[in-house]
């Protein structure tokens, strides 16, 4: 009786723990040197897009938020749109996407993010929006702006921020290292990257 | 720059009106959209106010003077800590000094966690104090000094505002000498993270970052609960920042689980952050710790002989189990499992003996020899103590040097196994009273009519250390696992309780005199019980050679056989009337025996026992590709490390395992089975055994189904070091 009644207390003393490991998801999250995971969206002009069928070409994927002063600071210094230009020249596929939720900072209509796009000249392949934030989510993508370089066999090169200087201060671009264009070009002459992973720096994604 | 304000619809308006001071500021964006985001010009709202102020305002030439960076926040809004979490900047303080002036690091207050949906962030509400140390150069100039600093600083409520400032600090100047600030930069110090001592250790598991902390001043720890601590790192990527911890405080030592982050932890020298004890808000707790690599996760290096397999380096397995090293001991209980450990070695059959005739020349002593019983009492815990000491220190030089063994090491040698049987061979001829030892080497026997030297004590204390060794008494395994992981002062300590412990029944009776008088009154029944002792150690010896069978085959037997032979020969030559040869003889017998010894080894590379195919037929044999493989199935495993010199083992085995009961259990339940054979030294399964904290074998480890659900196997859960059939029903069966 004692026994079981110990056993039935041991029992229910490991019910949370049951219950705390049901609730936690597997690991969300992405390494670097892992096989990127795949997503399908409809982007802004109502074409699908779906990440495998791009396997063969490397594939940039910026998380953004026009209204985010570190997105703002990279678009008004022209210094997105360059990578961007840069990067689709040389038969990259460029995504932005927008996470943000709706009545959050940075939520627009198909609508209003084509007159954006218009706007400041990006020179992007795509643009999604992901108001669910099921992208986001899917790649725990943190900051805007956060950046993913996927290489051509389909795996996360590089992870984190667009430069090495976390700074809201427009100035603060001249003197940046790009980090994407640094690991697009070691990718495309077939080097590691030299930094794969760093903290990206930005707003927070308005999930 | 237009853009960005295409998306200020209505909607988004709605937000924010929960704030006036929001609404304003929304306006004032929406007026003044050049200004808006552009931190260079002179914002007109602002959502904080920043004050520098100096521990005081008059300096000396070659001093050091605290200087604090107050920053107001409104309400709601918040500013970054050093590592500011998921997003945001850290607050940025750039002095421009004149040469020979010099400024710390910032210290920063414990900050707070701050949620927004999955993302975390580490920051401050309402007042943050930045504490720096100003170091005034040796020669000043005249007059008045002023020190520019600029102030970058990110603040949030849902949406963030880079906010700066630029800001004169008047040193020196003659208008205003007596500001004393010292008392607020005090008061402000207080909010700071303090500096502990203790044992701080992380390593990874499951993708999750374990760090176990053990400080060394416990009050640390008052109030501390499982739902209260926390670990914020002070480097990005180290931990999941929005995971929440799991934390179990315990016996002074608290072990933190936390989901691990971006960054691969086995490339980590140290993990460093604030150990947390939260509060409310800006009430945080925070002290500030440096944990090394566990250092049960550093890569065995392999020292294979002859057969013993090479180590393939595979990452797979710390991948998937969740390791679990007994965090949760700590020194003291340690310490109190080692006593407790020893004390249970007294009843093993091999020690068991020698500690009875060691009694029994207790039983002679009357009250008045008090004095004489308490010094066999200390004598023989010294040697006892010592001996084990020894062992210990050995056990830790071989690790150093980096051999991958644990306790029970000293059976993986033959000639070990095979000198232990001659010596209870020789321990059992004596009792049978075949001959004497001399007056060194534990006289057990003989002398017991007339009372022992000091020195017998001692050696018995010796003897009974030696004898002791193959065992692996219950509550040791967890004791020795965590002394040998320790710096080598903790786990000698370790050691010597243990030694102790198995000191402690004879030391107690040799003190007591009252308990004395519990035993039998001497007599005659004294012969002949000893002469029944000689029993337990011959059963010994015949255990051991069946060790040695296992370890060196058929020959290897023989030889040690042989070698037994030439020792009864040598002991019946040297008893013998004619003294003269037959003790040359007895002599040279005794050099034989030791020499058919060491032929033991000379078979030993023939033999690789195979657990499969013997009397473990259920189970297949364990190597580390072959788990790896099954626990990325779906089935449970039940991995069970052994050795044929282990007692425990084989109890348990017999008892618990290879049961009618266990076996249908298995199969009911899919179980898939392991067993590793540590009999021979074998750098794979001391791996294992080290990646539960564990140093010796029995261990039985349980890995439970995959979940349908979640597509992940619960914690790997390990067994007690007694097992009973109940005990793997109720872990299987649930």
């Amino acid at each position: 009786m004692l026994k079981k009644l110990t056993y039935a207390l041991l029992t229910f003393a490991f019910v949370p723990f049951a219950l705390g490991w049901v609730s936690v998801p597997v690991r969300a999250a992405v390494d670097v040197g892992k096989p990127a995971p795949n997503f399908t969206a409809i982007d802004i002009h109502g074409n699908e897009f779906n990440l495998e069928d791009h396997k063969g070409k490397i594939v940039v994927l910026e998380w953004t938020n026009h209204q985010c002063p570190f997105v703002v600071k990279h678009y008004t210094t022209g210094n997105m749109q360059k990578t961007q230009k840069t990067a689709t020249d040389n038969d990259v596929v460029w995504v932005s996407i927008v996470s943000s939720a709706p009545g959050k900072q940075g939520y627009v209509t198909p609508e209003e993010a084509i007159k954006i796009e218009e706007e400041v000249g990006a020179h992007a392949t795509t643009r999604i929006l992901d108001p669910s934030g099921e992208i986001g989510k899917l790649y725990a993508a943190k900051t805007t702006p956060h950046m993913f370089v996927i290489s051509a066999q389909g795996n996360i090169e590089y992870a984190g921020a667009i430069d090495d200087k976390p700074s809201p201060r427009h100035e603060a671009v001249k003197d940046a290292k790009n980090l994407v264009l640094a690991a697009l070009d070691a990718l495309s002459t077939g080097r590691d990257v030299e930094v794969p992973l760093t903290t990206p720096y930005g707003c927070s994604v308005k999930y | 720059m237009e853009y960005h304000l295409r998306g200020l619809s209505v909607k988004n308006l709605k937000l924010f009106v929960t704030a006036f001071l929001t609404m304003v500021t929304l306006f004032v964006l929406v007026a003044q959209p050049a200004n808006a985001f552009d931190p260079q010009s002179p914002a007109e709202e602002r959502y904080t106010s920043v004050t520098i102020f100096p521990e005081h305002s008059a300096i000396k030439p070659g001093e050091d003077i605290r200087i604090a960076t107050t920053v107001k926040l409104a309400p709601h809004w918040h500013v970054y800590w050093s590592n500011p979490g998921d997003s945001g900047l850290p607050v940025k303080i750039d002095w421009k000094l004149p040469e020979g002036f010099e400024i710390s690091e910032i210290k920063w207050p414990v900050p707070d966690k701050i949620s927004y949906d999955i993302l975390v962030n580490y920051g401050y509400y309402d007042s943050v104090t930045l504490i720096q140390t100003l170091t005034v150069p040796d020669t000043l100039p005249e007059g008045k000094i002023d020190l520019e600093v600029q102030l970058d600083l990110l603040v949030c409520n849902e949406i963030c505002i880079p906010e700066s400032d630029t800001i004169i600090v008047h040193l020196n100047n003659p208008d205003n000498l007596d500001t004393d600030h010292a008392e607020l930069i005090n008061k402000a110090e207080q909010k700071l993270p303090k500096t502990i001592k203790g044992q701080f250790f992380f390593h990874e598991a499951n993708d999750r970052l374990h760090l176990s902390l053990t400080p060394e001043d416990r009050n640390v720890l008052n109030g501390a609960t499982s739902d209260n601590t926390d670990f914020f790192p002070h480097d990005w990527g180290i931990i999941n920042h929005a995971a929440l911890p799991d934390a179990t405080v315990q016996d002074g030592n608290v072990v933190i689980k936390h989901e691990r982050g971006d960054q691969p932890i086995k490339d980590l020298e140290h993990v460093q952050g604030l150990f947390v004890i939260k509060g409310e808000i800006g009430q945080n707790v925070g002290y500030i710790i440096s944990a090394k690599p566990a250092e049960n996760s550093a890569a065995p290096v392999s020292v294979n002989k002859g057969n013993a397999p090479a180590v393939k380096q595979n990452n797979l397995i710390p991948d998937l189990i969740d390791t679990k090293p007994d965090n949760s001991v700590t020194w003291l209980s340690a310490l109190y499992l080692a006593l407790l450990g020893g004390m249970v070695l007294n009843l093993m059959p091999c020690v068991f003996p020698v500690l009875s005739m060691k009694v029994l020349s207790l039983v002679k002593m009357k009250d008045k020899e008090n004095t004489q019983a308490r010094l066999h009492g200390i004598t023989y815990t010294l040697g006892v103590v010592l001996s084990f000491l020894i062992v210990g220190a050995t056990l830790i030089i071989l690790k150093e040097a980096g051999a991958a063994i644990g306790w029970g090491f000293q059976l993986q040698n033959p000639i070990i196994v095979a000198a232990l049987a001659y010596l209870l061979f020789a321990v059992g001829l004596n009792l049978m009273g075949f001959f004497e030892f001399g007056n060194r080497l534990g006289n057990v026997g003989n002398k017991l009519t007339q009372g022992q030297s000091y020195g017998s004590s001692f050696f018995t204390g010796v003897l009974a250390t030696i004898v002791a060794t193959p065992c692996t008494a219950p509550f040791m395994g967890v004791a020795m696992g965590f002394a040998i992981t320790q710096p080598a002062i903790v786990s000698l300590s370790v050691f010597a309780t243990l030694g102790f412990g198995l000191a402690l029944p004879y030391l107690f009776l040799a003190f007591v005199p009252a308990a004395r008088h519990l035993l039998p009154r001497p007599g005659a029944w004294m012969n002949t019980f000893k002469q029944f002792l000689a029993f337990p150690m011959f059963a010994s010896a015949i255990w051991l050679i069946w060790v040695l069978s296992q370890q060196a085959g058929p020959e290897g037997v023989l030889w040690a056989l042989l070698g037994l032979l030439a020792i009864a020969f040598s002991v019946w030559l040297y008893y013998l009337e004619n003294r003269g040869i037959a003790r040359a003889l007895s002599h040279l017998a005794l050099v034989i025996s030791l020499l058919l010894m060491t032929f033991t080894l000379t078979s030993l590379k023939n033999v690789r026992t195979d657990m499969s195919t013997k009397d473990y037929v259920m189970g297949v044999a364990y190597d580390k590709e072959g788990l790896s493989a099954l626990l990325l199935g779906n089935d449970p495993v039940f991995v069970e490390m052994t050795a044929a010199w282990c007692i425990t083992c084989k109890i348990n085995h017999a008892a618990a395992i290879n049961i009618d009961s266990t076996k249908k259990l298995f199969q009911d339940k899919n179980v898939q089975y392991m067993i590793g054979d540590w009999t021979n030294q074998d750098s794979m399964i001391t791996e294992y055994l080290d990646s539960f904290g564990r140093n010796g074998v029995p261990l039985y480890v349980y890995y439970g189904k995959r979940d349908p659900m979640t597509q992940m196997r619960p914690e790997a859960e390990v067994l007690p070091q007694v097992l009973t059939s109940s005990i793997v029903k109720e872990v299987i069966g649930k």
